[in-house]
C-alpha cells in the first residue's frame, strides 16, 4: 500500500471509529506530505461518512454514532479547509445553510442533529444556537447570504415565532433570497404552508431530503 | 438490581392446592390405560383398578418422586455450540403450534409441509426463539404419521431445539431414530439432546393410552418429556380458577411419578397449559387474564416443586394481527415472564394454537425482545449512574456525542427492530406502513436470505428412510 493510500485507510477508518484525535492527527500528517488535501476529504473522509450513512438507513448504526462519526469528520475537514484556504482554493459545498431555534426556545438537541446532518451530507452549516431572537436571524441573513434558513422549534408556544422570522424576511425584503426549511416536533407540513414556509422536514433524515430538494 | 418474581399465591394457598392435588391422585386416582405402566405402579405400592384401568397413587409415592427430579432440563442445539437451560427463576421463550392453518394478512389456507418448513426457518433466524415447539401439522402428508413429518421438518430446517408430540410408541421411537441420525448416534442424542417430546393428559384426571405409550417410550430412552396438563374451566375442569388449578396440579404430580417410573431421573418439564373457554361460542379463550393468573400460579407450584416449567403465554384468539393480538399476547407474555415460569410457548401462531403466522412470528419476536430487556433490568453503579459526566456535559449541555454514550447506548437502550418510531410525516414519506406491513417486510426479507443448516446428503436421506418405513407400515 502507498503512503497516501495508507493515510487515506487511516482517515476512512477514523471516521468508522469515531476517533476525532485520529481524524485530525491524520489529516496534518496527509498535508505535511504535501497531499491534496481535497483527496483527503473526497476519498478519506466521505467514504467513512459514506459506510456510516448506509449503515445508518439500513437500521444497523444509531444517531450516537452516526453524529460521532460525523464529529471525527469534521474535526479532519476543518485540518483540510484550512489547508485549501491557505493555498488560495476554495471548498465547493452545496450551499450555505444558516439553523437556529427560535426565540423562547432553548431545545438543542433536534436542532443540532439536524445541522450535523446537514454538514455530514456537504452543507456549509452556520449553527446560530437556541433562543435566537428574531432580529438576529434577519441581521445574519442580511450578512451571510445563506440558501437556505432552517427554523427549530420543539414547543407549541414557540411555534408562532417561526412565523414571526418569516414575517420579518418578506418586511426586510429578503424573502426572495432564502429559502425556509422549518421542523421540531409539534410542526406539520400543514404548519409549514400556513406560515409560508418552503419546506417541513419531519426529521433529520427528511430535512436533508427537503434541504437538497429546495435547491433543485 | 434484580426484578421480583410474581408469586401470587401465599404459602398456605400453595400448599393447600398441593395437598388437595394430592389428595385427588390418592383418592380417585388416574385412568391409565397401559398395561405395564399400571404393572410398575402397583409395584410401587399403587392400589390398581385392572378393570376400570385406574391407578390410585399414594402421596409417599408422589414425594419420593419430586426428589429425583432434575432441577434443570437442558437443550443443545443442533450443532451443540450454545444450550439452554430451562429451570431455576430463568425464563426462555419459544414457539407453539400445531396448528393447521396458515393465515397470511387476512387470507388463509389449509397448512403445508412447505408452510411449516418457512415458519420453521423463520423461528430459527428470529433471534427470540429459543426453542422451537413444531408450529404446524401438515395437511399435505398422511395424517396418522403427521407427527414423523412434524420432526423431519423441524430438525432439518432449524438449530434450535425441538419439541414436538409423537404418535404413540411408534411415533416416540421414529422421533428417536431421527434425532439420533442427526446427532450421529443414540449415545450422542442422550448426551446432548436437542429434542423434547411432547405429550398431553385427557382431563380430568387421564391419560390417552397412545400419548401415554410414546411418553413412557421417550422417558425410557432418556430424552426430555413436555407433560401439557391443559383442561378448560368449566367443561372438563371446575369453572374455578383454583379448581382447575388443583386438577392440573394433580395430573402433572401424577405424571411425575408415572414417568420416574420407566426413568427414575429423566428430566420433565411441568407444563400448565389451564385455559378458560369462549363462553359464546365453546372455543378456547387463551388471550385472557384467567390464563396468566392461573399459570403464574402453577409457575409458582413448579418452582416450589423444584421441577422446570412451561407454558403457552404469547398467545392470542385473534385471527390476524391486529389490535387484540397484540394486546392479548403482550399481556400474557408480560405476566408470565414476571411469573418466571421457565419456558415461555406461543410465537409464531394465531387463533389460539391453530394457525400459524410468518408475520406474527416476527410481531412476537418483537413482543419477547420487549420483555427481555424488561426482565435484564437496569445495571446501578458508578459508571451508570454518570454524575461525572453529567458534571461534565453541565447544564443545558448535550450527551449525544459524548464516549459514554457511545459505548452504552447499544446495551442500555432498547432498539426496535419491527416496531414504528417515527413521527407523522416521516412515517407517511416512507409509505406509511402498518405493523402487518412491515413485519411481513422484515419476514420475507429473513427467509430470503437464509442459509440453513447444512446436514450431510446422507442424513437426510437416512432421515427419510425413517419417513417411508412409517408410511410403509401404514399402507
Amino acid at each position: 500500500m502507498s503512503e497516501k493510500a495508507n493515510l487515506l485507510n487511516k482517515l476512512y477508518s477514523s471516521v468508522i471509529n469515531f476517533d476525532s484525535d485520529t481524524a485530525e492527527r491524520v489529516a496534518d500528517e496527509f498535508i505535511k506530505d504535501g497531499l491534496d488535501p481535497l483527496d483527503g476529504i473526497e476519498e478519506g473522509i466521505t467514504k467513512g461518512l459514506k459506510e456510516i450513512g448506509e449503515k445508518f438507513n439500513k437500521g444497523e448504526c444509531f444517531l450516537p454514532e452516526l453524529l460521532m462519526a460525523a464529529e471525527a469528520a469534521q474535526e479532519g475537514i476543518k485540518v483540510f479547509e484550512a489547508e485549501i484556504k491557505r493555498r488560495g482554493g476554495e471548498k465547493e459545498t452545496r450551499g450555505k445553510v444558516l439553523i437556529g431555534t427560535v426565540s423562547g426556545d432553548i431545545h438543542s438537541i433536534g436542532k443540532n442533529i439536524v445541522a450535523t446532518m446537514l454538514a455530514v451530507n456537504g452543507f456549509d452549516v452556520v449553527d446560530l444556537g437556541v433562543n435566537v431572537p428574531t432580529g438576529t436571524f434577519i441581521n445574519k441573513v442580511k450578512e451571510l447570504k445563506p440558501k437556505i434558513l432552517g427554523l427549530s422549534s420543539l414547543i407549541t408556544t414557540t411555534m408562532p415565532f417561526q412565523k414571526e422570522v418569516i414575517d420579518a424576511l418578506i418586511e426586510a425584503g429578503l424573502r426572495g433570497n432564502v429559502k425556509v426549511l422549518i421542523g421540531g416536533a409539534p410542526t406539520t407540513k400543514e404548519w409549514a404552508r400556513e406560515i409560508g414556509a418552503n419546506a417541513y422536514g419531519a426529521d433529520a433524515s427528511d430535512a436533508v431530503v427537503k434541504a437538497n430538494e429546495l435547491l433543485k | 438490581m434484580r426484578i421480583p418474581i410474581l408469586e401470587i399465591l401465599s404459602e398456605d394457598e400453595l400448599n393447600f392446592i398441593q395437598e388437595k392435588a394430592l389428595g385427588l391422585i390418592e383418592e380417585i386416582g388416574v385412568y391409565l390405560p397401559v398395561e405395564s405402566a399400571l404393572n410398575l405402579m402397583q409395584d410401587q405400592g399403587c392400589e390398581v383398578d385392572r378393570q376400570k384401568q385406574v391407578v390410585k397413587i399414594p402421596r409417599q409415592l408422589v414425594k419420593e418422586s419430586i426428589k429425583k427430579i432434575p432441577h434443570t432440563v437442558t437443550l443443545y442445539s443442533r450443532d451443540r455450540k450454545s444450550k439452554i437451560d430451562i429451570g431455576g427463576d430463568k425464563t426462555h421463550f419459544g414457539t407453539v403450534g400445531f396448528a393447521t392453518r396458515m393465515i397470511n394478512g387476512k387470507e388463509s389456507h389449509s397448512l403445508t409441509t412447505d408452510d411449516l418448513v418457512q415458519l420453521t426457518r423463520l423461528s430459527d433466524v428470529m433471534e427470540n426463539v429459543e426453542v422451537i415447539m413444531t408450529l404446524g401439522q401438515p395437511t399435505d402428508v398422511p395424517q396418522n404419521i403427521s407427527d414423523r413429518y412434524q420432526w423431519l421438518i423441524s430438525l432439518e430446517n432449524s438449530n434450535k431445539p425441538v419439541l414436538c408430540q409423537a404418535c404413540g410408541k411408534k411415533g416416540a421411537s421414529d422421533a428417536i431414530k431421527m434425532g439420533s441420525i442427526i446427532a450421529g448416534g443414540e449415545e450422542q442424542l442422550r448426551k446432548y439432546p436437542d429434542m423434547c417430546l411432547v405429550m398431553c393428559t385427557s382431563s380430568p384426571l387421564a391419560f390417552e393410552k397412545e400419548y401415554t405409550e410414546g411418553m413412557l417410550e421417550a422417558a425410557k430412552f432418556g430424552l426430555p418429556v413436555f407433560i401439557v396438563s391443559g383442561p378448560l374451566a368449566s367443561m372438563n375442569s371446575p369453572a374455578t380458577l383454583a379448581g382447575t388449578l388443583t386438577l392440573t396440579t394433580a395430573e402433572e404430580l401424577a405424571a411425575i411419578v408415572l414417568t420416574r417410573l420407566v426413568n427414575p431421573t429423566v428430566p420433565m418439564i411441568y407444563a400448565d397449559w389451564a385455559r378458560t373457554p369462549d363462553l359464546r361460542s365453546g372455543g378456547v379463550a387463551f388471550g385472557s387474564p384467567d390464563y396468566a393468573l392461573m399459570n403464574a400460579a402453577s409457575a409458582q407450584i413448579a418452582r416450589h416443586l423444584g421441577i422446570p416449567s412451561s407454558t403457552g403465554g404469547i398467545i392470542t384468539d385473534a385471527k390476524v394481527a391486529d389490535a387484540q393480538a397484540g394486546y392479548e399476547k403482550a399481556l400474557g407474555c408480560s405476566i408470565l415472564a414476571l411469573s418466571r415460569i421457565n419456558l415461555i410457548c406461543g410465537m409464531g401462531v394465531l387463533e389460539s394454537e391453530d394457525s400459524g403466522s410468518l408475520e406474527q412470528l416476527v410481531i412476537d419476536n418483537e413482543i419477547v425482545s420487549m420483555v427481555k430487556k424488561f426482565l435484564e433490568g437496569m445495571q446501578i453503579n458508578e459508571e451508570t449512574a454518570a454524575t461525572d459526566l453529567i458534571a461534565k456535559v453541565g447544564i443545558l449541555g448535550s450527551f449525544m456525542k459524548t464516549k459514554h454514550t457511545l459505548s452504552f447506548f447499544r446495551k442500555e437502550i432498547w432498539i426496535p427492530q419491527l416496531s414504528d418510531k417515527l413521527r407523522l410525516d416521516a412515517w407517511k414519506n416512507r409509505g406509511a406502513k402498518d405493523t402487518l406491513e412491515r413485519a411481513r417486510e422484515i419476514a420475507q426479507r429473513k427467509l430470503k436470505g437464509y442459509e440453513g443448516i447444512s446436514l450431510p446428503e446422507e442424513v437426510h436421506s437416512k432421515l427419510k428412510k425413517v419417513i417411508k418405513n412409517a408410511e410403509r407400515e401404514i399402507e
